[in-house]
């Protein structure tokens, strides 16, 4: 026999684990989703498209403290950074992946401390979904069914949401949730289709890319694009950054800022005195495609899209990723 | 948990600072305690003012040299502008050295030439310096260095220039795009210093570093020379923002240069797109 939370009951499982740590889970806000710290269970909502923005905010803030300094006594100290244990509530699998995906680009070579330290505590509490006319995760590899990294997976059926525990921390949890169970018959997992999907499996891509450099269909995109950087901004695996300092105004105190940045502005790869390396916007078109299904991907092994479908949902141009790639297959 | 923080950087003092041109500055600096940078010909520091910025700078001394180590600063944008303004006592933050360099011991008994235009000069007078070292130089073979500016107005290292000229162990020429009065010296684009040099082509390896536009026309004058993509080596500028490949601001396709370069082996980076424009 297998244990389920039934649908009305998820505000008291939330209550429950907030009672020992912090819980982050999708809430509304205005016709969207997005991922908030809890402090009403009522607020959070499981059954939901995607958000507005990835999970990477919370390890990767759109700006955070690198370092804090003083102009005058040249005194400076880094900001001591403490992984608060946080229980990601109602997380889909594509998230995850991004998440994962992050791991590796902050490990890799030179390690990026504050990245690893935020990951520190962290559980995942995940919920299956229903894809809808964006998602495209399974393209890339991640089918409804991965549960890889999770915790605890919840996996919706009709009135109740089936509980599983895939680690010592989630069994753990499965006590604690323990009053809000109830038994269920709810075998296998449901079957989803993906409208949005890659006309070939993801497996040769790496391989087209590099045969596509001088495509029509970057200069076609560029066409569409504004250059906005939208994409990367709600990109599960965008990590790139600026480095800005400020000031406080009337002092010598300071911080120096990191703050998320966009491969589609020109002014990513100008060098003092202006001169820029991808000049033609597509070119920076490609860059982003490129990072996404070959670079990263030949050293990574896998592609840094999780086919959350967020650049396609929130595109200014209505430029959809996976017709893009299809174009290439 | 503390905090293992790559961006903060190394409070390091200016000990000497020379103004070279209308907009470039000398600058040497020691690190607390003059302990040494420990860097390889070719590679680069994250220079910080606190309030202002970082920029990526190219180390222009050899390793060779102790206690110390020296950039030239062209101002060019807020960092360098600030940078320009201080004088020595003045404190920077110094982080790195990052990237990859020249590995000397691959020149051992080579012939190298240098090609050096503009601001190309301090990343390779680094590698420079170290094969003209006293207890160095007989480990290798000629030195060829040319050397170019737009005038000689623009003129980088006039005193080690002259030194240059000097020694019978260095082969220097130089050339000028516009001649001013009074220069009796070449005129053209440093890549018509390229055609007169005889070269013992199994024998040379070329450094190229100059703007962008120097890089074809000087790997094409190689190439006409004799030499193989695999003797050529380039050193590029790029954003380097994090030092640390993680910004993504220097990247070439897959590179980091931060981290691969800035100074690469042309026949490994032939083709890849972007690195040559």
């Amino acid at each position: 026999m297998q244990q389920a939370i039934p649908n009305d009951k998820i505000p008291d499982a939330v209550s429950i684990l907030g009672k020992k740590h912090r819980v982050v889970a999708p809430v509304s806000k205005g016709k969207s989703f997005v991922f908030s710290a809890i402090e009403n269970p009522a607020d959070v909502i499981i059954d939901y498209p995607t958000t507005i923005l990835p999970l990477k905010k919370f390890f990767l803030p759109p700006i955070e403290v690198l370092l804090h300094y003083n102009r005058k006594s040249q005194a400076v100290s880094a900001p001591a950074l403490q992984a608060e244990k946080t229980i990601y509530f109602g997380i889909h699998n594509y998230e995850l992946q991004g998440l994962l995906r992050l791991d590796h680009a902050f490990h890799a070579g030179v390690h990026d401390d504050t990245w690893q330290i935020r990951r520190q505590g962290s559980l995942f509490v995940g919920v299956s979904y229903v894809p809808d006319e964006h998602h495209f995760a399974e393209s890339v590899g991640i089918p409804t069914t991965l549960k890889e990294g999770f915790d605890l997976f919840l996996t919706r059926f009709d009135a109740h949401y089936r509980v599983e525990s895939l680690t010592d921390e989630g069994a753990a949890m499965m006590k604690e949730l323990a009053p809000v169970l109830v038994p269920c018959e709810c075998a296998g997992d449901p079957v989803v289709h993906f409208k949005n999907k890659l006309r070939q499996s993801v497996a040769g891509i790496r391989e087209i890319f590099h045969g596509a450099y001088t495509h029509p269909v970057w200069k076609k995109t560029a066409r569409e694009c504004h250059s906005c950087g939208t994409c990367n901004i709600c990109c599960p695996t965008c990590y790139c950054f600026d480095v800005d300092d400020q000031t406080t105004l009337g002092t010598d105190e300071g911080a120096r800022l990191r703050k998320w940045d966009s491969c589609q502005f020109l002014s990513f790869t100008a060098v003092a005195g202006g001169e820029a390396f991808r000049e033609k916007r597509h070119d920076r078109v490609r860059h982003r495609m490129s990072r996404k299904f070959a670079y990263i991907t030949d050293e990574k092994g896998q592609p840094f899209c999780v086919g959350c479908g967020r650049c396609v949902r929130q595109c200014t141009a209505s430029i959809n990723i996976v017709d893009v790639m299809n174009a290439l297959l | 948990m503390e905090t293992k923080n790559i961006y903060v950087p190394e409070i390091a003092e200016i000990v000497r600072a020379e103004k070279m041109t209308a907009i470039e500055a000398f600058y040497e600096v020691r690190l607390p305690g003059g302990r040494d940078l420990g860097h390889q010909p070719g590679q680069f520091v994250q220079v910080s003012l606190f309030g202002i910025g970082e920029a990526p700078i190219s180390i222009c001394s050899s390793p060779l040299k102790k206690g110390s180590f020296e950039m030239v600063v062209r101002r060019v944008g807020n960092v360098t502008e600030a940078l320009h303004r201080l004088s020595p006592g003045d404190k920077v933050g110094i982080r790195g050295p990052f990237g990859k360099g020249f590995c000397t011991e691959e020149l051992r008994d080579k012939d190298v030439l240098f090609v050096a235009a503009g601001l190309g000069l301090p990343p390779l007078k680094s590698l420079i310096d170290t094969l003209l070292d006293e207890k160095e130089r007989k480990k290798f073979g000629r030195v060829i260095v040319l050397y170019g500016a737009k005038s000689p107005a623009e003129f980088l290292f006039n005193d080690a220039r002259a030194a240059w000229e000097k020694r019978k162990d260095i082969d220097y020429r130089v050339t000028v795009d516009r001649a001013l009065e009074g220069w009796k010296g070449h005129v053209g684009v440093i890549t018509t210093l390229i055609p007169e040099l005889s070269l013992d082509l199994g024998n040379t390896v070329a450094a190229i570093c100059g703007p962008p536009v120097v890089y074809k026309y000087a790997i094409l004058a190689l190439r006409s020379k004799g030499l193989r993509d695999e003797q050529i080596y380039v050193s590029l500028e790029r954003r380097m923002k994090c030092g640390v490949g993680k910004c993504g601001h220097c990247q070439i396709n897959s590179i980091y240069v931060c981290q691969e370069g800035p100074v690469f082996n042309y026949g490994k980076i032939r083709d890849l797109k972007e690195a040559i424009q």
